[in-house]
This record gives structure tokens, C-alpha cells and sequence, in this order.
């Protein structure tokens, strides 16, 4: 689900005129948030690619995933988990999303946002709210230390024709 | 359970005794005028005014018992965050069933001019690793 959240968000949420009228409230200075849409996209290019190591190398050593529904996915352990969940799997699942806010405070930046996950053959319209919070490691590098969601009606604002 | 910053403990244990009062001004002036609330399967609730108006509404119609754990409170210099478990019990002053609520939440704080650390994102989700027949719901 967080790969197509990832992409959407960088390739639509952020891009796309069709989302211009939900704009994207940004605080903090621009290098670091440069800095960070920049790990988006690597982060989204990874995922897309299936590349489990490029996902796990935008994550913080101590990052948690804290999915709805699910116990917590803990460390670059948790990530791989995770993530090998969606792989593979063959399915007609579409994820459309946006980003609400993007706010760096020092070392630390919280992104929020919204996403709608359907799949017409089964049925699933699943919306939601997430809040991703990044840190800067040692050496100064944006990494994902909390992933994190909710359910939501605010999705549904997503669902095309809307 | 790991680095626990009392002072943002504090904030999160004033709100759970502001919101089982009947103070809801108190509830409010923990929220930054900026703030979001993001609660499981409800739209979102942005800004002062409308988290205030959410307050007030759920103050007069339920009362309220509330249990926490916290599992992390961290900060750096202007900011800060406490995530734990959480358990809800809203019964309604007209007799009607009881509703509980329970799941994890994390809460993003800020450090405002006045010198209070005050909630600008207060967020809950269902969670497989939250029992729901603890610690108060009695069944």
C-alpha cells in the first residue's frame, strides 16, 4: 500500500494540477524540504521497482510501522516484513493519495496526508489518513522513523470523479 | 518502554483529566490553534475552532473514562511526540449503549511561545496489538 502511497504522493499528490486545490501547507526552510520529497521519490522509485533494500535504506535503524489493524513492524527487520507482504502478490489494487503538510522542526519533519486504496475485483474501497515522521541520521540524511496510518472517510475525496 | 520525557507525559495526562472533567476550556488550550485531530474511521478535525467545537459537543453528550500506556516520549528542541495504547469509554447521557474505543495513538507536540507544549497532531488507529478487554472495559 505505502508504494503506491509514495508514488502517488510525489507523482500526483505533489505534481499533478488535478490535486492543485488541496495545496500542500510546507514549514520550515526549503533545502530541507527539498531534502526530504527527495527521499519520497527515491523511496517511491524503490518500492516500484520491488527493490526491498532501496525501501529499507530510506528508513531509520529505528523506525516503526504502525499500520492499522496490525501489530508494530519494528527496525530494518520490520521494514523487510513488511514490505515482502505486498511483493510478488498479483492484484488489482490502486492507491491514490495526497500530502496535507509537510513541517520540519530542526531534526525532525511530520507529513501528513490522505490516501484512498481500491480494488474494484474484490470490492475494496479503504480510506485513510497517514502521518509519516522523519528524522536526520549522523550524517545528516533524511530517514523515515515513523509510518504511520489511520482509517478515514477523507479518502474518499480521492476517488476519481470526485 | 523507552525514553519517557516527563514533561510531555505531563501534557498527555493533563488532557486525560481535562477530558474526563467537564472543562472542556481546559481540553482546548492544549491544542495549538494549528492542530489536527485524525481519530479511527472519523474525518478529520483541522484547526482550533473545530477541535473546540468537537470537544465541547462530546463533553456535554458522553461521559468519558479514559486509560493510557505510554510506550515513548521523545522531544528535541521545539517539538516533540508520545505515541502508547489507549481505551475510551464513551457512554452516552441518554442511556443509549456505550462505545469503546481502543488502538494505539501518538500525539505530536510543540513548544509555544508561551512557553506550553501544546498537541498540533493528535492521532489514534485500531491496532492487532492492543487488546480491547483491557484495562477498563470490564468484559
Amino acid at each position: 500500500m505505502r508504494l503506491m502511497i509514495a508514488i502517488t504522493l510525489f507523482a500526483i499528490g505533489l505534481v499533478a494540477p488535478a490535486f492543485a486545490a488541496e495545496k500542500t501547507i510546507f514549514e520550515g526552510p526549503q533545502k530541507e524540504i527539498d531534502a526530504i520529497l527527495a527521499v519520497f521519490a527515491e523511496w517511491g522509485k524503490a518500492r516500484d521497482a520491488g527493490d526491498v533494500a532501496g525501501v529499507v535504506a530510506v528508513y531509520h535503524p529505528e523506525m516503526r510501522i504502525m499500520t492499522r489493524n496490525q501489530a508494530e513492524f519494528v527496525g530494518h527487520k520490520g521494514v523487510r516484513d513488511f514490505y515482502r507482504q505486498y511483493y510478488g502478490v498479483k492484484s488489482g489494487r490502486k492507491l491514490y493519495s495526497s500530502m496535507s503538510e509537510l513541517r520540519v522542526f530542526g531534526d525532525a519533519a511530520f507529513v501528513t496526508g490522505k490516501f484512498l486504496a481500491v480494488d474494484p475485483g474484490k470490492g475494496v474501497e479503504d480510506p485513510g489518513y497517514y502521518l509519516i515522521v522523519l528524522r536526520k541520521d549522523s550524517h545528516g540524511a533524511w530517514l523515515i522513523y515513523r509510518d504511520i496510518d489511520t482509517p478515514s472517510p477523507d479518502g474518499l475525496s480521492l476517488k476519481p470523479g470526485n | 518502554m523507552t525514553k519517557l520525557d516527563s514533561e510531555l507525559i505531563t501534557v498527555i495526562e493533563d488532557w486525560v483529566e481535562a477530558y474526563e472533567g467537564d472543562d472542556p476550556e481546559r481540553v482546548i488550550d492544549l491544542y495549538t490553534a494549528d492542530a489536527v485531530v485524525a481519530v479511527q474511521g472519523r474525518a478529520t478535525v483541522n484547526g482550533g475552532a473545530a477541535i473546540a467545537e468537537l470537544l465541547r459537543a462530546s463533553l456535554v453528550k458522553y461521559d468519558r473514562r479514559v486509560t493510557v500506556r505510554f510506550d515513548r516520549a521523545e522531544r528535541e528542541a521545539n517539538w516533540g511526540y508520545v505515541y502508547g495504547r489507549s481505551w475510551i469509554t464513551l457512554t452516552p447521557r441518554d442511556g443509549s449503549v456505550a462505545t469503546n474505543l481502543f488502538g494505539r495513538f501518538i500525539v505530536v507536540l510543540r513548544h509555544c511561545e508561551d512557553g506550553k507544549w501544546r498537541i498540533f497532531m493528535d492521532f489514534d488507529q485500531p491496532s492487532a496489538d492492543v487488546e480491547p478487554t483491557k484495562p477498563h472495559f470490564g468484559s
